[in-house]
């Protein structure tokens, strides 16, 4: 029984997985993204830290894609590949980051600002005052020109439930009065601020449009500050992403690992995923695998290895098999820095290169 | 200057119990520990109350006293023991030679046991290989060590004893051929501090050789390393032996939400800085799975080793560690070394911890004077729960975490519900693998608290907070930042703190061999390293 082919199975829904589906779905093909579930994409917060200002002819067209393609999902990043924006954490560091995403944007370090650091009343997973305690005296160890103060402000509990982020963030999502109540009560602590810091709780659907327009009411720039997991900022981008890969046709076929690839005589003919009682095969003309750097297993033999189309190669420098593409933390298994840029980049090219077309698109 | 009647060096089980025992014969006592309590032998154990049957077989003397004390502690502190009994499982591989052996012994020294066929074994643990011939039950159990510990020292307490976590002895003062006090340094901050006294109680387990040393008196005590694994789920349900001579990997002892193997045995230089090596993991994974198969596909959240104090007289020469008696000793080195007021408490099992301290005190008690029986076997640790608080909580906290925190704090349920009730916030579940509220931290962290805190570890000593699969990667941070709340630490001291703390938890996964704990591991650094630019694991 096979009634079901796609152009291109994806493995893997981390960064690399998403943004090689969308780029096959940009193309027309029958897209579907397998899963075992989320990995740690959703955990970060999306920040792009590794990509190079010169970083070449296929950078700079994933770049492209990866921009248009945010955007398209309402989750804009703002930045350029080298740029060097120092973000402020939860933890009371900074960190520098390339392409920044859109919530995160307005509390980026800008010289001489005086910034107001939000903290919520009964928030086990934020202290204002730590963090603006460690955030000054980082800055004055950085030479950063900008001074912290923390301001808490109260917002009503629902029921007796207690406060958390995610909490906050779906009676942001779903609740007009709770949202117009917090901007509210952020007025009225802000004082002289030139910017406000808040830990990321603004909703887990939320676009550029919603949290902009929160934005206005505080009349100064609002950048989140990324929690420990799960954290809004990671989560919002997801589904965003998510939404975007829907709308565009591509099917997430998500919650069942994958058992093994379907590999017979040097060509990869579709994937093995385990559904519950019995395996199902989905066959595809080709498999981008970008299911993280914990799954080699699924390519016996492999070298860990790729030729210049990502395509794995045994031992002998020969191909392992026709019709797979390697992206995402697989290709690299050592590095274990947040690897978003090469993320983005390997799974553009991952995809244009199993549907053939990374040469015409250079062109 | 600061004077006391006894000082107790070591704060594990003995130390702790010692303390408890004195306190309650009225004896005034500061128990001195370098580090937190259980640090040592006592926090890196099985976690298993013998039932004595390990031992009926080589040692009927060690194999009496273990039964003995197994039921003392199951009525004294019911709160610290899973009473989920045990197994000794016959497979086919062993010698059948051995399971008469054990029968007859068992026999002799009168352990209450009954004989199921291979059904019967399978029924009640299915997890087991499909070809065991039989086992036999035993009255084992599940005990939490650092429950028991932190109990022995609550207890002691409340009577008078005083507590010193993170005090180092530096030297032990004597005059005329008596101990007079002790010279001890606060190991965090590095004060000096001075307590005089009229005996001397070392009770250092691994460390005993050490501080007994420091008196210019020689205990021989052998480390012998054991390394033990945790894993995320309960294998079985009961305590699982193999019906063999002891070995290496023969005993799984469902802890709680987890389930721990082992162990080695290895002689190693001292207690301190020990690590698992791979083969030696590979090798207990490997034997584990002939105790239960599906230990293979099992995931390891963590490895540990810690060091059995062998005492080791010279005449014992060369025995290897497993060959060693398990039974304890205590030396009156008065007479053994004309230096009155000093004693040793050496060797010994975490079963016997109870009887080894009451031996001690008995000793303590009569050169000090004092005519005052030891009451540890009848005195319960706790006082019994008023039934209406868990009735209580259940309405405040889900069940699961209801039931977990009853019996952990028992009467102090009452100070719980205060703080909830006070501020629903304080009913939030801080470590979800653990159940462990944020009220519950806070009465860990309170300046009320009977035995304080100075690290995140500490309270997980006394909560178990971050000791489930995520290793403290979320919860060891809002456990900082309580503590920055309280006034505990600074911003800068809570964060250093939290690196500390990270790199113990990364260290205990690090060794893990394989799986999803790893990839745990790897977001934990990676949270903290690449997006947090917080602390980067070392070595990188």
């Amino acid at each position: 029984m096979q009634s079901l082919k796609y152009d291109l199975i994806v493995v893997g829904a981390g960064l690399s997985g998403l943004v090689a589906a969308a780029t096959a779905a940009e193309a027309g093909g029958r897209v579907a993204v397998v899963h075992g579930g989320l990995g740690t994409f959703v955990y970060g917060a999306g920040c792009i830290a590794d990509l190079p200002a010169e970083g070449g002819e296929e950078q700079r067209r994933a770049v492209a894609f990866f921009e248009a393609m945010t955007e398209a999902a309402g989750s804009p990043y703002y930045g350029q590949p080298g740029d060097r924006h120092m973000l402020p954490t939860i933890l009371g560091t900074f960190q520098p980051v390339s392409l920044v995403p859109f919530c995160l944007w307005g509390g980026r370090v800008q010289a001489g600002a005086r910034v107001s650091v939000a903290g919520i009343a009964g928030l086990s997973s934020f202290d204002a005052r730590f963090t603006a305690e460690r955030l000054n005296q980082q800055a004055e160890e950085l030479g950063l020109q900008s001074r912290y103060v923390p301001r808490i402000i109260d917002l009503p509990h629902e029921g007796s439930v207690p406060h958390s982020t995610l909490n906050i963030a779906n009676r942001f999502d779903r609740d007009e009065p709770f949202r117009r109540l917090f901007a509210e009560r952020l007025r009225a602590v802000q004082g002289e601020c030139d910017q406000i810091l808040l830990p990321a709780c603004l909703g887990q659907q939320t676009s550029r449009i919603d949290i902009e327009d929160f934005q206005a009411q505080l009349g100064r720039p609002l950048g989140e500050l990324p929690t420990l997991p799960p954290s809004m900022a990671g989560l919002r981008l997801n589904n965003r992403l998510l939404g975007h890969l829907r709308r565009r046709g591509v099917e997430m076929i998500g919650g069942y690992p994958l058992l093994s690839l379907d590999l017979a005589d040097g060509i990869c003919r579709g994937v093995v995923v385990d559904n519950p009682g019995r395996a199902r095969t989905l066959a595809a003309k080709s498999v981008v695998l970008a299911c993280g750097p914990q799954s080699e297993t699924l390519l016996p033999g492999w070298s860990r290895r790729v030729d210049a189309r990502q395509r794995p190669l045994n031992d002998q420098n020969q191909l392992l098999a026709e019709g797979i593409h390697v992206a995402g933390a697989l290709l690299f298994p050592t590095g274990r820095r947040g690897g978003n840029g090469r993320a983005i980049v390997s799974g553009h090219a991952a995809a244009l290169m199993a549907a053939g077309r990374e040469k015409s698109h250079a062109a | 200057m600061d004077r006391t009647q006894v000082i107790i060096i070591g704060g594990g089980a003995t130390g702790a119990g010692i303390l408890w025992d004195l306190s309650l014969r009225g004896i005034h006592a500061v128990l001195l520990e370098k580090r937190d309590l259980a640090n040592g032998a006592t926090g890196r154990c099985h976690g298993l109350l013998h039932s004595g049957a390990r031992y009926v077989v080589k040692d009927a003397e060690a194999a009496r006293e273990c039964l003995s004390e197994n039921q003392i502690i199951k009525t004294i502190a019911p709160h610290c023991v899973h009473d989920v009994g045990g197994l000794f499982v016959r497979y086919p591989q062993d010698d059948p030679a051995f399971f008469a052996q054990w029968d007859e012994a068992c026999a002799k020294v009168g352990m209450p046991t009954s004989r199921l066929n291979a059904t019967e074994t399978l029924e009640l643990e299915p997890n087991l290989p499909k070809d065991v011939l039989g086992a036999s039950t035993c009255p084992d159990a599940h005990i939490d060590v650092f429950q028991l510990t932190l109990s022995n020292l609550q207890a002691a307490v409340a009577k008078g004893g005083r507590f010193r976590p993170y005090s180092e002895v530096t030297s032990i003062e004597q005059a005329g051929g008596r101990v007079t006090g002790v010279r001890y340094k606060d190991s965090r901050t590095g004060e000096e501090g001075e307590i005089a006294c009229e005996m001397i109680v070392n009770a250092g387990g691994g460390w005993a050789q050490q501080i007994a040393s420091m008196a210019g008196l020689d205990v021989p005590v052998r480390c012998d390393k054991g390394s033990l694994l945790v894993l995320n789920h309960n294998l079985v349900t009961r305590v699982v032996n193999r019906c063999r001579k002891p070995g290496d990997a023969d005993i799984l002892v469902p802890a709680g939400p987890v389930c721990i193997l082992g162990t080695s045995s290895y002689t190693v230089p001292g207690p301190e800085g020990l690590k698992a090596e791979p083969e030696e993991l590979a090798h207990l994974l490997q034997l584990g799975s002939e105790l239960v198969p599906m230990m293979a596909e099992a995931r390891v959240l963590r490895v540990f080793s810690g060091v059995r104090p062998l005492y080791v007289p010279k005449e014992a020469g060369g025995s290897a560690g497993r060959e060693i008696s398990r039974g304890f000793v205590l030396l009156d080195h008065g007479e053994r070394d004309g230096l009155l007021g000093f004693v040793s408490i050496v060797g010994g099992k975490l079963t016997t911890y109870r009887l080894m301290a009451e031996v001690t005190a008995n000793l303590v008690a009569k050169r000090l004077g004092v005519d005052e029986p030891c009451r540890t076997a009848t005195t319960p640790l706790r006082a019994a729960t008023d039934p209406a608080l868990p009735e209580k909580v259940r309405q405040l906290l889900p069940v699961q975490a209801a039931n977990i925190a009853e019996r952990r704090l028992g009467p102090d349920l009452a100070k719980l519900i205060g703080l909830i009730e006070a501020d629903p916030d304080m009913a939030e579940i801080i470590c979800e693998c653990e159940q462990v509220s944020r009220a519950e931290i806070e009465m860990v962290m309170s300046d009320q608290a009977l035995v304080p805190v100075k690290t995140i570890n500490d309270v997980g000593r006394r909560s178990r907070l971050g000791f489930g699969s995520c290793q403290g990667t979320f919860c060891g941070y809002k456990a900082m930042l309580a503590g920055y709340r309280r006034g505990l630490w600074t911003a800068e001291e809570a964060a250093d703190e939290f690196k500390r703390y990270l790199d113990e938890r990364w260290k205990g996964q690090a060794q893990v061999p394989r799986g999803k704990q790893i990839e745990q591991l790897m977001l934990s650094h990676d949270l903290f390293g690449p997006t947090y630019h917080f602390h980067a694991e070392q070595g990188l």
